[in-house]
């Protein structure tokens, strides 16, 4: 009985394989939502609806605006994180506090071309919102550079610490 | 299952379709009420689980891949496949577990598929990776795993291989009974 159920097993298995592998890609090829299954690596980092807040970026694109005059950096974290290290050139504008604070750098967030929000961690939400905040408030373009602290200092781009602004 | 002579038709024996079967499971697992009742019971609790976990991301392909990226385990290139499957994998899984069919395939298949969630989540805590489970609800955003989410998951996969052995040894009173028709 054992070794019928073992060759049951042996069928069966690959059989709801398949099933599972027919229904998700027909599905998903019908849905108006459906994922694009190829493509472009880089695209598919950041799947899903674009609609859903403002725009991702990547570490190639965030190392092009470095020192640009137009293009401000936010690091969205904790005023003492920030002071650790941030990257060059970066402001910051912890949140949740930036829904008040945002009003003492009004004017760099109105001369900027870009913003670009970062935080650390994969799914640090600190930039995100403190993204989607800045553009309800009508700021122009504004990025989420995610994960953006981790992946600029593995990339070994530029960065500054509070003593080093100093000095 | 057409067993009609079985008090408890899925005492895992299998979806067996011969009478003989479900009697050679029948009186062991009928001596401890436990034994009897266990095996259905779980059947139908990861059935339910699985069925659950799907819903969400059946819903939200675009959340999920997301989440499934976030466990940097995966190549970018496999994330949105991986992300479009696997929940229609657990919606099966789930239907054939609550209803009954297929039990050797589903039983060793949603043992193997616990043991890949328990393994990405586990690797992910253990090298410190601030990761969202992913498990029942698409948002990321959520609070990040924790080893009482990865002791839950173990649990659930400590069930489905029970489920799966009693699929494939149902107990019984003599180890040689032999009814074979």
């Amino acid at each position: 009985m054992t070794h019928r159920n073992i060759r049951k097993a042996l069928w069966q298995t690959p059989m709801l394989i398949l099933f599972a592998l027919a229904i998700g890609l027909g599905v998903n090829q019908w849905r108006s939502d459906g994922l694009a299954l190829v493509g472009d690596p880089a695209a598919m980092a950041s799947p899903g609806p674009g609609g859903a807040g403002p725009p991702k970026i990547e570490t190639r694109e965030a190392r092009r605006y470095l020192d640009q005059d137009e293009i401000l950096f936010l690091d969205a974290r904790p005023a003492h994180q920030y002071a650790e290290g941030h990257i060059r050139g970066a402001l910051n504008l912890p949140w949740p506090q930036a829904e008040t604070d945002f009003i003492h750098m009004a004017d760099q967030l109105d001369a900027a071309g870009i913003i670009i929000t970062y935080c650390d961690g994969e799914t640090c939400t600190l930039s995100h919102e403190l993204a989607r905040f800045l553009a309800d408030m009508g700021f122009g373009d504004v990025r989420i550079f995610v994960n953006g602290w981790t992946l600029w200092r593995e990339a070994g781009l530029p960065i500054e610490t509070e003593s080093s602004q100093n000095g | 299952m057409g067993d009609q002579t079985n008090p408890a038709p899925f005492t895992g024996s299998g979806g067996a379709e011969a009478t003989s079967e479900g009697q050679t499971a029948a009186p062991g697992n009928a001596k401890t009420p436990f034994g009897r009742i266990l095996p259905p019971a779980l059947r139908l609790l990861i059935g339910a689980v699985f069925l659950y976990a799907s819903y969400d991301k059946i819903l939200h392909p675009g959340d999920f891949a997301r989440a499934v990226h976030n466990y940097q385990i995966l190549p970018a290139a496999a994330v949105n496949p991986v992300a479009v499957v696997l929940p229609w994998m657990e919606l099966l899984l789930g239907f054939f577990l609550v209803v009954g069919i297929w039990l050797p395939g589903t039983t060793v298949l949603s043992a193997l598929l616990l043991t890949v969630f328990n393994g990405a989540l586990i690797f992910n805590l253990a090298r410190g990776l601030d990761v969202s489970c992913g498990c029942f609800s698409t948002q990321i955003t959520g609070a990040p795993a924790t080893w009482g989410t990865a002791a839950r998951d173990l649990v659930l996969l400590a069930a489905s291989i029970y489920l799966t052995v009693s699929v494939f040894y149902p107990c019984r009173r003599k180890p040689t009974a032999r009814n074979n028709v």
